[in-house]
C-alpha cells in the first residue's frame, strides 16, 4: 500500500496496512532541509515543490502539505518582493502586505481592511491567474500518485482576523460590530471555496482548513459557534458536495467544540496536544478521522525516548481505523533533524498492541 | 463602584463621562484608579475561570485604557516607578501583540510604569530602550514555535552587552512552557496578563 492510499483509507474511516504520519512541515523547516532561506522558499514556486518533495523523501512520511494559503506566486508578485535589511515585504492579492524574515515564516504586518466600509469593494482574487496553482500541479505531478497531497484552504476566521483586520482589532469587532464581522466572514469563505474548488479542479487529494485565531484559548465556544463555526462549516459542506476531503485544524482544548467541528462537514480533524486522543476518538470518532498530536516542543528537544513515547501513546489511543498521526502544531523553528527522523521512523514501526 | 463594573463589562462609551463626573465631584485619580484596578484584578479573575477569553478580556482593558489616559496628567509619576520600571515587547519577527498588550496594560493598571515596545521587535531594539531607560524588569513573549528561540538571543544579546546584571527577564506567549523559559536562561515565565502581574510583583520584592 502506498502513502496516498493509507492516508486515504484513513480520512475515510478505514484502517489502513498501518498509522500514516503526516508531521506539519512548514517553511521554516522545509527551507532548511533544502538549504534556503524560508522568502526564498516562500516566494519561488519552483523552489517550494523541490522543498516539499525534499523533506518528503528525507523522512518518508505519507504526506504533503501545500500549506501556501494563496497557493503560488506570480512572476509579477515575485517582482515586487522587496528585500529590506534582514527581512521581506511582500504585497498579496488581498491587499494586506507580508513579512517574511529571513529565518522565519510569513506573517502580516499590515492589514487590508482599514474600515469596513471597505467591505463592499472587496474583490474576490481571480482564481485562475497564472501561477497559483502551479505548486500543486507540479507535486501532483512528480509525486501525486504515491503520496497524498493536501492543500491549505484559508480559514475564513483566521484569515479575516490574519489578513483583513488583525486579530486585536478583529477580536474587539466581535463584540462591538458583529454584523460587520459577520459580512467579512461570509465574504473570506466565498474565498476560501473558490481556492478549494480550483484545488479540487486541479487534483488536490484532500484539503486542510486551518483556524489557529479561533482556538480554544482566544475565543469562548459560544463564540466559536457564532463567528467560527458557521463558517468553516459553510466552506466545508461546499468543498464536500464538490468532491472535497476537508482537515480542519483549530489549537488549544477544543474538547468541548469537538461535536461541532464533526458537524461542519468537513472528513477529519486535527486536534493539538491539549485534546485527550482517546476521549476525541470515543466522542466524534465514528463521524470524522482524528489527525494529531504528538506535542511539537517533544519533537523538538524530547529525547529518543520521549518522541517514542509520544508517538505510542497517540497510537494507543487512537490508533487502528480513522487515524493518522502528526505533529500537535507546526514544527518548532529548529527542530533536529534526527528527531523528526526519530518520529516518523518509529510511527511507521509502531504497532498498536 | 459604577466605574469598576464598566471596566468589567467593557463599557467604553460610558467609562468617560463616569470619570469626569467623579472627579467633579471631588474624587481623586488614585482612587479612581484604584477602582479601575479592582475591575481589571477581577476581569483577570473571569479570564482564569474561563468565563472570559481574549476578546472580553480586551475589551475590559482597552476601557481601562481610555480611562486611564483621562487621569494620567493627574497621577504622579513617581509612584509608579517605585513600584518598578518595565519593558515589554516580542521579538522580531513574531507579529502577536494581543498577549502583549493585555499584559503591558494589566502591569500598568496595577502601577507599574511601563513601556511597551510592541510586536517585531529586533534585539537590538531591546537593547537599546533598556540602555535609555534602565528598566528593572524585561518582558519578551514569543507566540509562535518558531520564534521562542528569538527569545534566547534577546538575552544573550544582553549578557553581551553588559546589560543583564540586575535585571529580571520575564517570557510569556503561547509558545513558551516553565521548562523552555527555564532552559532559555528566563527568570521567569507568566502564562497571563493575570499571573503576569504576580509574577512582576514577586520580582519586584525579591529586588528590595
Amino acid at each position: 500500500m502506498n502513502s496516498y492510499k493509507r492516508f486515504q483509507r484513513a480520512m475515510e474511516g478505514d484502517t489502513p496496512d498501518r498509522t500514516p504520519v503526516a508531521p506539519m512541515v512548514n517553511v521554516p523547516h522545509a527551507s532548511r532541509v533544502l538549504g534556503v532561506k524560508p522568502w526564498e522558499y516562500v516566494t519561488d514556486n519552483a523552489l517550494y515543490v523541490k522543498g516539499q518533495i525534499a523533506a518528503q523523501r528525507k523522512y518518508g512520511y505519507d504526506w504533503i502539505f501545500n500549506h501556501q494559503p494563496i497557493q503560488g506566486i506570480t512572476a509579477e508578485e515575485r517582482k515586487a518582493v522587496r528585500v529590506e535589511q534582514d527581512f521581506v515585504v511582500l504585497p498579496t492579492e488581498m491587499g494586506s502586505v507580508l513579512k517574511i524574515p529571513l529565518d522565519g515564516g510569513p506573517a502580516v504586518i499590515d492589514p487590508a481592511l482599514k474600515d469596513y466600509s471597505m467591505l463592499d469593494d472587496l474583490e474576490m482574487p481571480d482564481m485562475d491567474r497564472p501561477g497559483r496553482m502551479e505548486p500543486l500541479e507540479e507535486l501532483l505531478r512528480q509525486v501525486g500518485d504515491e503520496v497524498y497531497i493536501c492543500s491549505k484552504v484559508p480559514a475564513p476566521f483566521h484569515y479575516a482576523a490574519e489578513w483583513m483586520r488583525g486579530l486585536n482589532q478583529f477580536l474587539l469587532d466581535m463584540l462591538v460590530n458583529p454584523q460587520y464581522v459577520h459580512r467579512l466572514l461570509d465574504f473570506m469563505a466565498d474565498v476560501a471555496i473558490e481556492i478549494g474548488k480550483k484545488q479540487i479542479d486541479v487534483g488536490t487529494h484532500g484539503i486542510m482548513m486551518e483556524d489557529p485565531s479561533a482556538a480554544a484559548q482566544v475565543i469562548s465556544p459560544d463564540h466559536y459557534r457564532e463567528f467560527a463555526y458557521p463558517y468553516e462549516r459553510k466552506v466545508a459542506r461546499a468543498l464536500k458536495a464538490y468532491g472535497g476531503d476537508v482537515i480542519i485544524h483549530i489549537c488549544g482544548d477544543t474538547t468541548p467544540i469537538l461535536p461541532d467541528l464533526a458537524r461542519t462537514g468537513a472528513k477529519c480533524l486535527s486536534v493539538d496536544e491539549s485534546v485527550d486522543l482517546r476521549k476525541a476518538k470515543e466522542t466524534v470518532g465514528d463521524r470524522v478521522a482524528l489527525f494529531g498530536n504528538v506535542p511539537v516542543e517533544t519533537i523538538y528537544r524530547g529525547t529518543e525516548e520521549e518522541i517514542k513515547a509520544g508517538v505510542r501513546k497517540c497510537i494507543d489511543s487512537a490508533g487502528g481505523s480513522g487515524y493518522i498521526l502528526s505533529s500537535s502544531c507546526g514544527l518548532h523553528r529548529g527542530t533536529p533533524f534526527k528527531n523528526l527522523h526519530t518520529l516518523v521512523d518509529y510511527a511507521i514501526k509502531y504497532k498498536k498492541e | 463602584m459604577e466605574i469598576k463594573e464598566e471596566v468589567i463589562k467593557g463599557g467604553m462609551e460610558a467609562i468617560r463621562p463616569l470619570i469626569e463626573e467623579g472627579l467633579k465631584k471631588g474624587r481623586t485619580a488614585e482612587d479612581i484608579l484604584a477602582e479601575m484596578i479592582e475591575g481589571m484584578h477581577e476581569v483577570g479573575e473571569l479570564f482564569e475561570r474561563k468565563e472570559y477569553y481574549v476578546p472580553e478580556t480586551l475589551l475590559s482593558a482597552h476601557t481601562m485604557m481610555l480611562g486611564l489616559e483621562m487621569l494620567r496628567p493627574l497621577l504622579s509619576v513617581e509612584k509608579a516607578a517605585e513600584r518598578g520600571r518595565v519593558i515589554v515587547g516580542a521579538v522580531e519577527s513574531d507579529i502577536h501583540d494581543i498577549g502583549l498588550n493585555l499584559v503591558a496594560m494589566f502591569l500598568e493598571a496595577a502601577g507599574f510604569e511601563i513601556y511597551n515596545l510592541g510586536r517585531d521587535v529586533p534585539t537590538k531594539v531591546f537593547l537599546e530602550k533598556a540602555e535609555e531607560l534602565d528598566p528593572d524588569v524585561v518582558g519578551v513573549s514569543a507566540m509562535m514555535s518558531t520564534t521562542a528561540l528569538k527569545v534566547r538571543e534577546v538575552i544573550e544579546g544582553f549578557e553581551k552587552a553588559g546589560l543583564r546584571d540586575g535585571r529580571f527577564f520575564v517570557v510569556g506567549g503561547a509558545a513558551f512552557s516553565e521548562e523552555l523559559a527555564d532552559e532559555i536562561g528566563a527568570d521567569a515565565y507568566a502564562q497571563d496578563a493575570k499571573k503576569a502581574v504576580e509574577v512582576f510583583q514577586e520580582l519586584m520584592k525579591r529586588r528590595k
